[in-house]
């Protein structure tokens, strides 16, 4: 069980103002990340059903956020003592393989996928297992298509939105994608994905995987629209 | 300004929240000791044979502080990578910006390192344009800083050290404290024929092998005499986050 030290969201969101705070006096970055979930119906209204911190990160996030500062190895597995990450068919690889130098936002790399494309980017499913920080897949994936238990996923590209709040301040990368079910039957989603495609483009990392607290019920003509935001706190 | 005590507080605080909340953080530590060998070495096998002799557990000289320095380059860098947002072009290095920018004042594209410890933050042999490196310069750590204020150069000239390669990093993990540590280490020779006062010590990564870009940079607190036939050794140590379990 995830994050027992949280006694309401009220306390999650007084600790992340104080680590908001702090990471700006100390000048530690800090990456949080937000997850919304929205039902929208056949008329194309929108109802936020899920509106919060991801309480979600992995063992391949952290890795990575490590890896960053001084590009050291350790270890063979994904688990304690190595600093490998975990491919999505659950191969350990070499954590250099996260990073990228190019376009990461062309629906080819990073977290943004193009319409139908379940490589990366974000992936929705029907598992109900609770949140692991060793989770590095999605439980039970809903495929994409229009026969029964699949939904149809958008393109992210253009629905991704990102810049700078000077207010804050900070930087985000909002992305987003709409999975359509035209399947004929309801499907309950109970979990999300964002999954990162790096360096060697055959790889696929799970940075967040998060567990709905109650299913998502998408009858047949509606759609969820799943919103992951990672926002870059500066000093 | 937090002094250092304040700071390992405050730190100590951010990484019981992140902990709670399971975000990655980091912390950073430097050291620096100054010994006066016997001999002074000639090879890096000289110095690993004094290393290995002893030669450093009682130091003339030992600083240690909390690192505090993270740049905007090393900012940008997460942002770009973990945050998966594209270089915003080479126009402008401030806020709302994405790219870096290097030691000699240009504004670079995607910050991505991708690469070895070897290709990125440790530098072969002499060279001194990425590793660690030191200087002279006293004036305060700015966010903004993308190049040390006065660095001593690679040499045997007056106010010139000799730069050593930058050693091997070493990562470990400590299973009780479910933390990682990782050392960055640099060794530097005084042959220039008088002292030399260290008082800045900065991080340059060797961006997309292509360019180096400063990450961090700690103005000391006191600064450092090193003496002729002096060696200096200089620590960058990281600490994660525990990590959940």
């Amino acid at each position: 069980m995830r994050h027992t030290g949280l006694r309401s969201i009220e306390h999650e969101n007084r600790l992340y103002d104080r680590l908001r705070e702090l990471s700006r006096q100390l000048k530690i970055p800090l990456i949080e990340p937000f997850l919304r979930v929205s039902k929208i119906d056949r008329d194309g209204n929108r109802e936020l059903v899920i509106d919060r911190h991801c309480r979600s990160y992995t063992r391949n996030m952290y890795n990575a956020y490590f890896y960053q500062l001084n590009l050291l190895l350790l270890g063979s597995t994904y688990a304690d003592g190595s600093n490998r990450c975990k491919h999505i068919n659950g191969t350990s690889l070499d954590t250099r393989n996260f990073a990228y130098n190019n376009n990461v936002e062309d629906g080819n790399f990073g977290y943004i996928s193009e319409a139908g494309e379940l490589t990366h980017g974000i992936v929705i499913g029907t598992g109900t297992t609770a949140e692991s920080f060793d989770d590095y897949v999605i439980e039970t994936i809903i495929a994409h298509g229009v026969g029964g238990g699949q939904m149809e996923y958008a393109d992210m590209v253009a629905a991704q939105n990102e810049g700078w709040v000077g207010g804050g301040p900070y930087y985000f990368h909002e992305m987003e994608r709409v999975m359509s079910n035209n399947s004929g039957g309801s499907i309950t989603v109970n979990e999300s994905v964002l999954y990162w495609i790096g360096l060697n483009s055959n790889y696929v990392f799970c940075v967040l995987r998060d567990k709905f607290g109650a299913g998502v019920a998408v009858a047949d003509g509606e759609s969820i629209a799943v919103n992951y935001e990672l926002r870059q706190t500066y000093p | 300004m937090l002094n250092d005590l304040q700071y390992e507080k405050a730190v100590e605080e951010y990484m019981e929240i992140a902990a709670i909340l399971e975000v990655p953080a980091a912390r950073g530590f430097l050291g620096v000791d100054v010994v006066q060998p016997h001999r002074m070495p000639e090879t890096e096998q000289d110095i690993d044979n004094l290393v290995q002799a002893g030669i450093f557990d009682q130091p003339k000289i030992h600083y240690f502080a909390p690192c505090r320095s993270w740049t905007r380059n090393a900012y940008n860098l997460y942002t770009y990578t973990l945050c998966g947002v594209n270089a915003t072009g080479i126009g402008t290095f401030g806020d709302g910006h994405i790219n870096t920018k290097d030691q000699m004042d240009v504004i670079r594209g995607s910050p991505s390192t991708c690469e070895y410890v070897e290709e990125v933050y440790a530098a072969y042999g002499v060279d001194y344009t990425w590793g660690i490196r030191i200087g002279t310069g006293s004036t305060g750590e700015s966010f903004e800083d993308t190049k040390m204020d006065a660095r001593i150069p690679h040499g045997d000239g007056a106010g010139e050290m000799r730069y050593w390669a930058d050693r091997d990093g070493l990562l470990s993990w400590n299973g009780g404290t479910r933390k990682w540590t990782a050392k960055l280490q640099r060794y530097f020779t005084n042959h220039s024929g008088g002292s030399i006062s260290v008082a800045e010590i900065a991080l340059f990564g060797y961006f997309d092998k292509g360019f180096a870009c400063m990450v961090t940079r700690d103005v000391l607190g006191s600064p450092v005499a090193v003496a002729e036939h002096e060696l200096i050794r200089v620590n960058i140590t990281q600490e994660s986050v525990a990590f959940p379990s």
